[in-house]
């Protein structure tokens, strides 16, 4: 057989093949030609005054029995400063945070205060953690009218216009922590607390909410703080019968009070303990095994599954560490920040006695929801929230007001002239402290 | 094999190829040209239909943003409070709790719908009455044709622009510049509307929109001016026409689609263009209705038309397999057609050669079967015939060689091919001696003219009969014979060659010779006879005639008419017995010739006027002339003879005479003379015996006349014939050589 015939006839249909191949890609020239007007976009210039900022006081104690719990809080507020710097701070400025040691000592805060006043010249100052140290920070405010935003709840009965309460009133902590309990633990409460100006005073309100409930308070119980001795009032706790135990300690002294009454086998299914001054922040230190199944009352828990808060959460591990936690005065030192931002864009000035002007009616979406300053008191708007702390040392959230609550930093039991004149009664009990200073109180607040 | 297409396997192959390529190529090309042609289409068609999916999504995704904002603008709680906003004083509770309800509703909305980053509340005046985010709107929107659009009662959305505000793109990052828009809606109350609400939306999420296979896909959203307005990119507020590749025929790719899809809706490219980073992509672009922006999708040409390459390479491959499997199959059924075929020819082949020990093919087609068989039957009767025409022709051959006769075979040109024992032993040569000679050189001198004479008749009529002819023996004596020939043809029928049967006359010959040699001595033994009775005539018939003469004179006065008659009488009876003892004399004496050169007009002219010529006879003499060597007074005599043989033939009727010469015949070597008379002619029992001594039907004749005619012209060494017709008289024709050769006297 004649291969040539073979190979011809292949080339032959493969050329024919390759041939449509080819007729095929040359189909696809067709060609338009066309003018387009061009458009020039030029990006908006924005520029930071760097050499001017705004600059913004933190008075917290970093040192001292009260560190354990101020210190997240000044690092919550560097948060927010942070935050809006990054979104072009306020005014085209930069916040500047200045951050100084309270030193846990009365003394140091009415320093610091009047430096970061006078010195620095700050625009405000974000700060304090006990009523002592506002208190004693407070005439320094009112003197240069400038303004303190201090973030932890309190017992009320003070309404400065040169401060903006970011924690709780009375009415938004103390009482609906009261209603609660009476209502799902118990009639029989026992108090106890540090001896100073926020215990006394929220234990007064106590007693009368209790009172005004039909329950009754089987014990009350005070220790300077700082102290680390709570076996007798343990053993008065005891023998007292209690259903709840209503707790108003402040700084590392719970960490003894717990231990205490664990060591005496009282355990937080036997009676349970409210607490009103230990927040997530606290657990590490206190050892979550003793606190675990008690109470805690509060507007924030780093639990609630805000997109806010999940926000804020992230944001302040990112920056602090994955390990870290947050609270209820960490939330409200974070939100006085973004109310001072949104204050002094509002009046357009980072004058205290101009954007004071502005503050009261802000309203805030924060982490723990929607807040806003009350017109009236410059105190919060916000909801009331109480915890049971689990073994992670988070709380479960199993109670809320749902509703935002406005703050009512007098309690109606008594007129406001008398919650002064019971204060006055305290201080001047105290010798002209808002502490009870019968131990060494110089280094307590 | 032969290699060239007249051979049976090549027209095979040929045929199987034409009717298994043909098909299959036209076949294959239809399905690939539409296979290719309907994918590319589909590819087209694909781009298109995701670029126009592309763009009804980013309506619906835009569409959709408008919906959100409009509810939250339609909200209840929103509408009371924005009116409570504006009713009270900054400050107060009620504004307090008015803005607190807003806060909650725009929390709600921001966290509802996380692409919208920040809610702006207007009073209808333009004055602002609430908004999310930290700092102050930067944008006075009241300016904005969204918002003048929203103030008409139309939710309305707003370029994407850079924002001129620091926000956070999809990574949280913060930035002026990150891609942002508004859409504003109108806050209607009962009584009309009371606000515009402004929602800052992240167009980042656009590419939701967009179709999920980005594979090989690259999309843009651009807006009317050709700025790249989505999805967020490197390409982001880039003009696509600003990095376009400086390839203008491929450049102007883009913008005529652009150009094409504002005026038309759509538009894609059939050809593509390089993209900015120079790739060569397709494009389709497709308005996005209700906005003034447009969606391209581009796809990478190689990556879009892979699967289509894919395609055409496996078709092709299908192709020229089936197209290499029909020509195997194609060679291998010409091959199966033609090996049976082959065998059959190297058969035949081998027949032809001589072979005839044929096997014949017993398995395949039964055609090729019965073929080879019929083959075989075949080739035995050709055995058998062969035999037959063996038998027949050695049978022949033996009657040919062992013929008492001779048998000689001559070709064409006259050169011996064949000849058989006879004419060897009778000629005295070998045979090999005779073979291949010319035939003339066994023919004497003499007679090789009448020898081609008798060739060229065989030549021109393929057959002569008992012509003599003298052959020449290897001694070079010579004896007569009677030849006659036949043609051997070939298979065409043209005459290759002579069979010669020639008979030895020599017997007869000298039989005849003795008879003729007998008669002419008694002819002799009479003429002498004859002669001298003739002679001894003469005397006293002179005596008579001189006394008659005498008397007559004598008497002449004195004689009446009776008497004269009876003179008369006398003198012709005498005339008579004169005459016929000249005859007799003329033809018994025969003195030798005195050639001449003479001319024959000049004799026959002569002639005529020596004859009484009676008045009924026209004469008519020859009108040319020839001069040849002759005996002008023999000739005479001849034509005396004729001439009044002529006139004696018309019987005193009215009658012509005619003689002609044709001094060219034969080629110009001899002269023909007729002498033609229109008489009654010759009957053909008498005309052989016209020749014949003593042969006469006259009363007055000798019988000697013509005889002696004919004798004078032979020893002129010519020839003298007659023909006749009863219809049309008698010719005689004479011919003399125009030249004098030796002239052969008469042995009479």
């Amino acid at each position: 057989m004649d291969n040539r015939y073979v190979t011809l006839s292949v080339l032959f249909g493969i050329s024919i093949i390759i041939g449509t191949f080819f007729i095929f890609q040359l189909q696809f020239d067709d060609q338009i030609s066309s003018d387009v007007e061009l458009a020039e976009v030029n990006f908006p210039g924005f520029s930071i005054d760097e050499q001017n900022p705004i600059k913004v006081g933190i008075l917290h104690s970093l040192t001292g029995t009260m560190a354990i719990s101020e210190h997240p809080v000044m690092e919550s507020t560097v948060l927010a400063i942070d935050e809006i710097n990054q979104q072009g701070g306020l005014l085209g400025r930069k916040i500047l945070p200045i951050i100084v040691d309270g030193e846990s000592n009365l003394e140091t805060f009415e320093k610091q205060a009047e430096y970061l006043i006078e010195e620095e010249k700050v625009s405000a100052v974000f700060g304090g953690w006990t009523s002592a140290s506002r208190k004693t920070m407070l005439p320094i405010f009112e003197k240069y009218d400038h303004a303190l935003f201090y973030p932890v709840q309190y017992e009320g009965l003070e309404s400065s216009k040169n401060i903006v309460y970011t924690g709780a009133a009375p009415n938004q902590q103390v009482i609906p922590g009261i209603e609660w309990a009476f209502e799902n633990l118990g009639t029989k409460f026992f108090l106890v607390g540090s001896d100073y100006v926020f215990p006394r005073s929220a234990n007064e309100i106590i007693k009368e909410k209790i009172e005004e409930l039909g329950g009754s308070v089987v014990g009350e119980e005070y220790r300077i703080l700082g102290d680390s001795n709570f076996h007798s009032i343990v053993q008065k706790i005891k023998k007292s019968d209690a259903d709840v135990i209503l707790n108003t300690i402040n700084g590392d002294s719970n960490v003894w009070f717990f231990k205490a009454l664990r060591e005496h086998g009282i355990s937080s299914k036997m009676i349970p303990t409210i607490s009103f001054s230990i927040s997530e922040s606290e657990m590490g230190f206190l050892g979550t095994y003793r606190v675990s199944g008690d109470y805690a009352s509060w507007n924030y828990f780093q639990s609630l599954t805000l997109p806010e808060n999940e926000n804020f959460v992230q944001n302040f591990k990112a920056k602090y560490g994955s390990d870290r936690v947050t609270s209820d005065p960490m939330e409200a030192g974070y939100t006085g920040v973004y109310l001072f931002a949104k204050a002094v864009e509002k009046a357009k000035s980072d004058d205290p006695k101009k954007y004071l002007q502005e503050i009261r009616g802000i309203t805030l979406s924060a982490p723990s929801g929607i807040v806003g300053v009350d017109p009236d008191n410059q105190h919060l708007v916000k909801v009331v929230r109480i915890g049971q702390i689990q073994p992670d040392g988070q709380f479960t959230i199993i109670f809320s007001s749902e509703e935002p609550i406005r703050p009512i930093p007098y309690p109606d039991y008594k007129t406001q002239d008398q919650w002064h004149g019971f204060l006055d009664d305290l201080y001047f009990g105290w010798d002209r402290q808002w502490a009870n200073p019968s131990l060494s109180g110089s280094d307590l607040v | 094999m032969k290699k060239h297409f007249s051979s049976f396997s090549s027209k095979s192959i040929i045929l199987l190829l034409f009717v298994g390529l043909v098909p299959a190529i036209v076949i294959g090309t239809i399905l690939y040209v539409d296979k290719i042609d309907s994918e590319t289409n589909l590819l087209y068609e694909q781009i298109d239909s995701a670029s126009e999916n592309g763009a009804l999504n980013i309506e619906r995704w835009l569409s959709d943003k408008k919906i959100a904002v409009d509810s939250i603008a339609s909200d209840k709680l929103l509408i009371s409070n924005t009116k409570k906003l504006k009713q009270f004083d900054v400050g107060s509770n009620e504004f307090f709790n008015a803005q607190f309800i807003i806060e909650e509703q725009t929390n709600t909305a921001l966290n509802n719908f996380e692409w919208i980053n920040e809610l702006i509340l207007y009073d209808n005046f333009g004055n602002i009455l609430f908004y999310t985010d930290v700092t102050s709107p930067t944008i006075n929107h009241f300016e904005q044709s969204y918002v003048i659009q929203s103030l008409q009662g139309k939710t309305t959305a707003g370029e994407i622009f850079p924002s001129f505000k620091i926000i956070a793109d999809d990574q949280e990052n913060y930035s002026t510049g990150i891609p942002t828009m508004f859409i504003s809606s109108p806050i209607t109350g009962e009584v009309g509307i009371e606000g515009i609400l402004v929602a800052r939306v992240n167009p980042n999420n656009m590419h939701l929109g967009i179709i999920s296979d980005t594979n090989g896909f690259n999309h843009l959203v651009i807006n009317s001016d050709g700025l790249v307005i989505g999805p967020v990119s490197n390409t982001i507020f880039t003009n696509i026409f600003d990095n376009e590749q400086q390839s203008i025929q491929k450049s102007d790719s883009l913008r005529s689609l652009f150009i094409l899809a504002k005026t038309t809706g759509a538009a894609h490219t059939e050809s593509g263009y390089f993209d900015t980073t120079g790739k060569e992509v397709l494009s389709s672009i497709t308005h996005i209705p209700n906005t003034d922006w447009f969606y391209v999708l581009e796809v990478g040409k190689n990556e879009a038309f892979a699967n289509i390459n894919q395609l055409q390479i496996v078709l092709i491959s299908t192709i020229s397999l089936t197209i290499i499997a029909i020509v195997w199959v194609s060679l291998f059924f010409a091959k199966s057609l033609s090996e049976p075929i082959k065998k059959l020819q190297l058969l035949a082949e081998n027949i032809t050669k001589g072979e005839r020990n044929v096997l014949s093919i017993t398995s395949g087609d039964k055609e090729i079967v019965d073929l080879s068989n019929s083959l075989k039957v075949m080739v035995e009767s050709l055995i058998e015939s062969e035999n037959k025409i063996k038998s027949a022709e050695e049978k022949y051959r033996k009657l040919y060689e062992d013929a008492p006769e001779m048998y000689r075979t001559v070709n064409i040109d006259g050169y011996m091919i064949d000849c058989n024992k006879a004419y060897c032993k009778k000629l005295g040569y070998e045979k090999d001696e005779i073979i291949g000679k010319s035939l003339y050189e066994f023919i004497p001198e003499s007679h090789k003219e009448t020898m081609r004479e008798i060739f060229t008749v065989w030549k021109n009529s393929g057959d002569v009969r008992n012509k003599e002819i003298m052959l020449k023996r290897k001694d070079g004596t010579v004896f007569p014979a009677l030849l006659s020939a036949t043609s051997v043809t070939d298979d065409a029928g043209n005459v290759i060659a002579a069979n010669t049967l020639i008979r030895d006359m020599s017997d007869l010959y000298n039989a005849q010779k003795e008879i003729e040699e007998l008669r002419i001595k008694r002819l002799s033994v009479i003429g002498e006879l004859t002669a001298r009775i003739a002679h001894d005539l003469r005397n006293p018939l002179s005596v008579i005639k001189n006394s008659a003469e005498i008397l007559k004179i004598t008497y002449q006065d004195k004689t009446n008419d009776e008497q004269k008659t009876q003179w008369d009488r006398l003198e012709r009876g005498i005339y008579r017995i004169t005459h016929q003892v000249d005859d007799v004399l003329d033809y018994i004496k025969t003195p030798p010739l005195k050639i001449e050169e003479n001319s024959l007009s000049v004799i026959i002219q002569d002639t005529i006027e020596r004859i009484q010529i009676p008045d009924e006879v026209s004469i008519h003499p020859p009108t040319n002339d020839v001069i040849i060597p002759c005996d002008a007074e023999k000739l005479e005599v001849v034509f005396v003879n004729l001439i009044m043989n002529a006139i004696q033939a018309l019987d005193h009727k009215a009658g012509d005479v005619t003689i002609t010469i044709d001094e060219k015949h034969k080629g110009g070597q001899y002269v023909l003379i007729q002498v033609i008379d229109n008489g009654p002619g010759i009957p053909n029992d008498l005309i052989e015996k016209i020749f014949d001594p003593l042969f006469t039907t006259r009363q007055v004749g000798t019988g000697l006349g013509l005889p002696s005619c004919k004798n004078i012209i032979e020893r002129h060494n010519g020839t003298m014939n007659v023909t006749s017709d009863t219809n049309f008289g008698t010719t005689f024709s004479i011919i003399l050589p125009k030249h004098h050769e030796k002239f052969v006297a008469s042995e009479i």
